[in-house]
């Protein structure tokens, strides 16, 4: 995203151009540190949304399955269960969708509770 | 402290706690969720620290579990968990669900196993008391999460 996107006309400029604008911060601030290019996508890549999936599996009884939404995420049972219900019924549920670290802490620990979860991006 | 009966008779307890300590030995040092999709593949680093975490956590949670089978109220029925314990017990009988399903029930399909169409007289002795242990984890497991709800 551009850093002058608060400025609409300055939005579609050569200053909005990675790159330059480097060269430009660098050069009035030769201290100053510019993120690689790497970096800055892999940023990118970590603010984007992230789904937390859980797919039906043939082992775990639907209360366990409700219970560990609950304690995992924070649901009442209604909305545990109602996940419960997709995931059984349709084969998969999100379960959640935010930022990426987030989204592995959860996954993390759906797996610990043995679900079969996975992370996608949103697109 | 939890406490409940199982509704199950003593001689069925008696053949099958043994059974499922010597499976949740075996168990030892792998995790059932290897299967799982790890979150950012091309990362060895973070594969290797969320595998070996799991591994850890599955460690703990079985040797919480074993206490409970290795308690000699079980073999009469009786379960008794200290609170605390809960969420080990149950990832530990998880654990126990999951191996059962992808060793000794290897040949069962999913759908009968789901819907419990099994005819048990129909099943080889190895297959039978594994699938008599999925079935006594799974009613401990439901009597637990009713208890702790």
């Amino acid at each position: 995203m551009c850093l002058l996107s608060a400025f609409p006309l300055l939005e579609n400029s050569l200053l909005c151009i990675p790159s330059f604008l480097n060269l430009i911060i660098s050069s009035l601030f030769p201290e100053t540190e510019t993120l690689p290019e790497v970096d800055i996508q892999e940023q990118d890549e970590l603010l984007r949304p992230w789904k937390v999936l859980v797919v039906n599996d043939p082992v775990n009884l639907m209360s366990y399955v409700v219970m560990v939404f609950r304690k995992v995420f924070g649901y009442n049972e209604t909305q545990a269960t109602h996940h419960m219900k997709e995931v059984h019924e349709l084969g998969r549920s999100v379960l959640w969708i935010g930022e990426r670290e987030q989204a592995e802490g959860y996954v993390y620990q759906l797996h610990r509770w043995r679900l079969q979860a996975s992370l996608e991006k949103d697109d | 402290m939890i406490k409940f009966d199982l509704q199950v008779s003593l001689s069925f307890l008696e053949a099958l706690l043994p059974y499922l300590g010597k499976v949740l030995r075996e168990t030892s040092g792998r995790f059932a969720g290897e299967r799982f999709a790890l979150p950012k593949s091309g990362d060895e680093d973070l594969n290797a620290a969320w595998r070996e975490g799991l591994i850890e956590d599955g460690r703990a949670d079985r040797l919480t579990f074993s206490r409970l089978l290795g308690n000699p109220k079980l073999a009469r029925g009786q379960v008794e968990i200290p609170v605390d314990d809960v969420d080990d017990v149950l990832r530990g009988m998880t654990e126990l669900r999951i191996h059962l399903r992808e060793h000794g029930l290897k040949s069962v399909n999913d759908e009968d196993l789901e819907n419990g169409r099994i005819q048990i007289e129909s099943l080889q002795q190895n297959v039978r008391i594994a699938y008599l242990g999925y079935i006594l984890l799974a009613e401990m497991q439901e009597r637990l999460i009713q208890e702790v709800s």
